[in-house]
């Protein structure tokens, strides 16, 4: 019985070094469920060292079952409903992480290779193809910055201080623009024009009624002061 | 046609000799009295009385300046304004003008040492000597130097004095007395 139970030590040694140097070494291959899951799952790698550090005389008198699933055939009840042990859930979960079908997958697979929305604001990668060419052959243009650099914060450099002349003012004359030729030397655009006026009239229509006569002008001229007179005299009679 | 004047030579005389002084053509007595001593008269005498003095003092200018003019009542307005205001400015009783409102007559008088309730008879006495209407005269205002006086027909000038104590401005009682709304 006890060489028995070394010989099992000394399989489970030899393919937990194994699984640590292809975890290592090695790509994640394909995932064949039909192989994985006919084969013994490997232990962790952590037990397995701390197994061959002590190494310790274990009496263990118990028999291995080892259960077979095969996952070719499809299940007519969806996912598994029947509890698993340690060992079928690793392998389940290795299968939908490597290589399994997914559901929907071939959509989500579009979606990936038709690139971020015109809208994204994420800064847009490189090709894997352009990446390969610079760091083989070096890039030939650096590339174009994909947003505008904020502005520099901080202090203004001052002006140089220029060397200032007392005697010099801001007051610039110019060249006389009319010769002494007279006015037919004058250029077209500085020859004199002849001032139109810009007349704004009110649009006033016809209209009937505006002003109406209640009575006759006042037409009293005495030429006589007693006709004045007379006149005053019979105001209020 | 030529602008009317007053002709002031001879206009008064003075007799020394006799002690007299004398205006006009006809040679009517005149005195020359203080204007204080006729401000203190008009105001210790009794209104009518002070009235009957002022009357009788326009009726003679009235009578001199008609002297003046011949034909009064053919005389045009500025040739009789022109004799009437030349013999109240030589009795010194101010500078006469008038003015027309419509067809109320008012007279003026600017610079007068009497008091506009004596001004009024005097000039609506002068006013019935030249022209020989019966006339009526209301006190339109007295403000500072000048003096206006309504000649009109005694209810018209009744009227007007009651507006104007109502506390109706003298434009306004002209108006109303036109017949206006004002």
């Amino acid at each position: 019985m006890i060489s028995k139970l070394e010989g099992l030590l000394a399989r489970v040694r030899t393919r937990a070094s194994e699984g640590h140097d292809l975890l290592h070494t090695m790509p994640v291959p394909a995932y064949d469920p039909a192989a994985s899951l006919g084969a013994p799952a490997p232990p962790s790698a952590k037990a397995a060292l701390a197994d061959s550090a002590l190494e310790p005389e274990i009496t263990v008198d118990f028999e291995v079952q080892e259960t077979v699933i095969d996952l070719s055939e499809p299940f007519d009840d969806g996912p598994v409903a029947r509890p698993l042990d340690s060992r079928e859930r690793i392998v389940a979960s290795e299968a939908s992480a490597v290589g399994g079908p997914r559901p929907g997958g071939d959509e989500l697979l579009d979606d990936e290779l038709a690139g971020p929305p015109s809208s994204s604001r994420r800064v847009i990668a490189d090709e894997p193809e352009e990446q390969l060419s610079e760091m083989a052959f070096g890039a030939a243009d650096p590339p174009l910055p994909r947003h505008t650099p904020p502005p520099e914060s901080g202090r203004l450099p001052a002006a140089p201080e220029a060397d200032l002349d007392a005697d010099v003012t801001g007051v610039r004359h110019t060249a006389p623009t009319v010769p002494p030729g007279g006015d037919a030397m004058l250029a077209p655009d500085i020859a004199p024009r002849s001032l139109t006026p810009q007349v704004t009239r009110a649009f006033l229509g016809a209209s009937q009624g505006v002003a109406s006569v209640l009575g006759q002008a006042q037409s009293f001229a005495p030429k006589t002061f007693v006709e004045l007179l007379d006149a005053s005299l019979a105001l209020g009679s | 046609m030529a602008a009317p004047s007053f002709d002031s030579a001879q206009a008064v005389r003075f007799d020394l000799p006799r002690g007299s002084v004398r205006a006009g053509s006809g040679g009517e007595t005149v005195l020359v009295v203080p204007s204080a001593a006729l401000a203190e008269l008009a105001r210790s005498a009794p209104a009518a009385a002070a009235e009957a003095f002022a009357r009788a003092l326009g009726s003679a200018i009235g009578r001199r300046a008609v002297a003046r003019m011949g034909d009064a009542r053919a005389a045009s307005l500025e040739e009789f304004v022109t004799q009437l205001a030349g013999e109240v400015a030589l009795a010194g009783l101010g500078v006469l003008a008038i003015e027309r409102w419509g067809r109320a007559l008012v007279v003026v008088v600017e610079g007068s040492p009497l008091a506009g309730s004596l001004m009024a008879p005097v000039v609506g006495s002068a006013l019935e000597a030249a022209t020989g209407r019966k006339v009526a005269c209301a006190l339109l205002s007295r403000d500072g130097e000048t003096t206006r006086i309504l000649i009109a027909s005694d209810g018209a000038a009744a009227r007007v004095r009651g507006w104007i104590a109502s506390g109706t401005p003298w434009g306004d009682a002209l108006g109303r007395l036109h017949g206006g709304n004002r």
